[in-house]
């Protein structure tokens, strides 16, 4: 089985769904991007997506969903610049509908004291929070998580499962930073399918930190499997990393959530 | 056949690339994804200066290894690198340049020479090696602009080139800027995005052959990139294959795999 954690659902739908047959991928895990938001609606600030815009990338997500509910799940899109909303929107997606985890967008980097707020909602709900993470040469954007940051909030919140999103993004000096906080699992997504970093996190995280992930469209499902199925490992890691994290973290913590 | 234009061989200080470590591995990676010809670059060429030695160290290695070519690795601002050229009385049938690896552009006298010395021959362009995002920061090298691929495949139209590590927006400058040059191609290691093979083949037809930038990328990416893309069978099959018609493509070759 083969559960790719890391999926937006933009473009041609149908294309991407026969993409993903081709590579016999059986679940896909949907969130939204608000993408290209009107420039007066973000004053600008084409990080900042309003929340019209988020509830419409949720919205969508919500059809794909229901339309495809054996081969999808979803996690709720959210800008996590205004907490009140957020937490209206956590209950509209999760408390009352389908959804089974969090994807913020990189409108505030993890140590902002308002993506504590989300992270308070998502504990309480008992579902991930899925953050964009890289650390890039030459420095970040302003708004755009550092692994640093991740295992500060990881830190702040124990209880909370973290995935941090791009493997190949964070490098050797990320896996390092997470590696203390055994509530921070990792995708593998991120960047070109680079040999070395997935048989690094392996050694230093485990196979049972790690989920694959592939970030289409903006990669291909064919490159970002690769980097599981080229990997050294053993049978029981890959499909752990393939479907087993996911069904067991994030799944099975889906249903207890909608369960109560 | 399949053949692999873009893969390098020897020690990368900044990852630990186990998968790489002896001429075993790398045949059995081969044989694994069933790709019966390499063109073989060092990779020790891209940070030392006179990457031509390094390439005499790889040769020394896979002189009798069965489906490996060793590409002819040229700092043009190296005296060396030119000059060893124009002494073989045929020009090299694969040499590469990696202009911001050793800093010279490709319209700098010292290229120029390289190119009219490696006249009717092909031409690895090294646009990338990796994602400039995640190199080391002491060794942070930038990409090689496309603007400056198109000008040299435009000015030197007796050699064939291949830009390697272009990613799909470069695929789409290559054909909408450059549709006119026969001489010019692209690999597909860093062309990606949900069936960015399918859209890149769509652009450059023939001209868009297999590399996998093995080992710093997994060969099975590139392979499942064509394999598992929208293409039939038959344009999958181009690609793996697409190399055998770059001979034909550069009109002075002398059959590029002759060394």
């Amino acid at each position: 089985m083969i559960i790719d954690c890391h999926v937006h659902p933009l473009g041609d739908w149908e294309a991407m769904l026969a993409a993903a047959n081709r590579h016999r991928i059986d679940r896909l895990c949907l969130f939204g991007l608000a993408n290209a938001p009107l420039e007066e609606e973000t004053n600008g600030d084409p990080l900042n997506p309003p929340p019209r815009r988020v509830q419409e990338a949720n919205d969508h997500v919500a059809r794909l969903l229901a339309l495809h509910p054996d081969r999808t799940c979803g996690f709720c899109f959210l800008n996590p610049r205004d907490p009140v909303f957020c937490a209206e929107e956590i209950e509209r997606c999760i408390g009352q509908g389908p959804f089974i985890g969090i994807k913020l967008w990189i409108a505030l980097r993890a140590s902002d004291p308002r993506v504590d707020e989300v992270a308070s909602v998502a504990e309480r709900f008992g579902v991930p929070i899925l953050l964009h993470c890289w650390n890039k040469t030459g420095g970040n954007l302003a708004t755009e998580s550092t692994t640093a940051d991740v295992a500060g909030l990881a830190s702040r919140h124990p209880k909370l499962t973290l995935i941090a999103a791009h493997l190949t993004g964070i490098g050797e000096r990320g896996v390092c930073e997470l590696a203390p906080h055994p509530n921070v699992l990792v995708d593998t997504s991120g960047g070109d399918a680079e040999a070395g970093i997935l048989e690094y996190a392996l050694k230093e995280l485990g196979a049972e930190r790690i989920l694959y992930g592939s970030d289409a469209p903006i990669r291909d499902f064919g490159s970002a499997l690769a980097r599981v199925q080229a990997c050294a490992m053993t049978e029981a890691e890959r499909r752990a990393i393939l479907a087993g994290n996911f069904l067991r973290r994030v799944l099975h913590a889906g249903k207890v959530a909608h369960a109560n | 056949m399949r053949i692999d234009v873009n893969a390098s061989w020897g020690h990368w200080p900044f990852r630990d690339l186990r998968h790489a470590q002896s001429v075993a591995a790398f045949v059995e990676d081969r044989r694994e994804h069933g790709i019966g010809e390499t063109w073989l670059t060092p990779l020790e060429g891209y940070f030392r200066a006179d990457p031509l030695a390094e390439t005499a160290a790889l040769r020394a290695i896979f002189g009798n290894v069965n489906g490996v070519k060793v590409v002819d690795f040229v700092n043009p601002t190296i005296s060396r690198g030119p000059r060893s050229l124009g002494r073989q009385e045929e020009p090299p049938p694969v040499i590469r340049l990696a202009p911001t690896f050793h800093s010279y552009t490709l319209g700098s006298p010292q290229a120029k020479e390289a190119l009219k010395a490696a006249g009717g021959g092909i031409v690895l362009l090294t646009v990338r090696l990796n994602d400039r995002r995640g190199q080391p920061a002491a060794f942070a090298v930038p990409d090689l602009s496309i603007e400056a691929v198109l000008e040299t495949a435009e000015a030197h139209p007796d050699c064939c080139f291949v830009a390697t590590g272009c990613c799909l927006r470069e695929v789409v400058q290559i054909s909408e800027e450059g549709g006119g040059l026969s001489n010019l191609c692209a690999d597909v290691a860093l062309v990606d995005g949900l069936d960015a093979v399918a859209q890149a083949r769509h652009r450059l037809g023939e001209r868009l052959v297999f590399g996998s930038n093995w080992p710093l990328h997994y060969t099975l990416a590139a392979v499942r990139k064509v394999a598992g893309s929208s293409l039939d069978s038959k344009e999958t099959a181009g690609i793996f294959a697409g190399a055998e018609a770059l001979g034909k493509v550069a009109p002075g070759s002398n059959g590029y795999l002759e060394h």
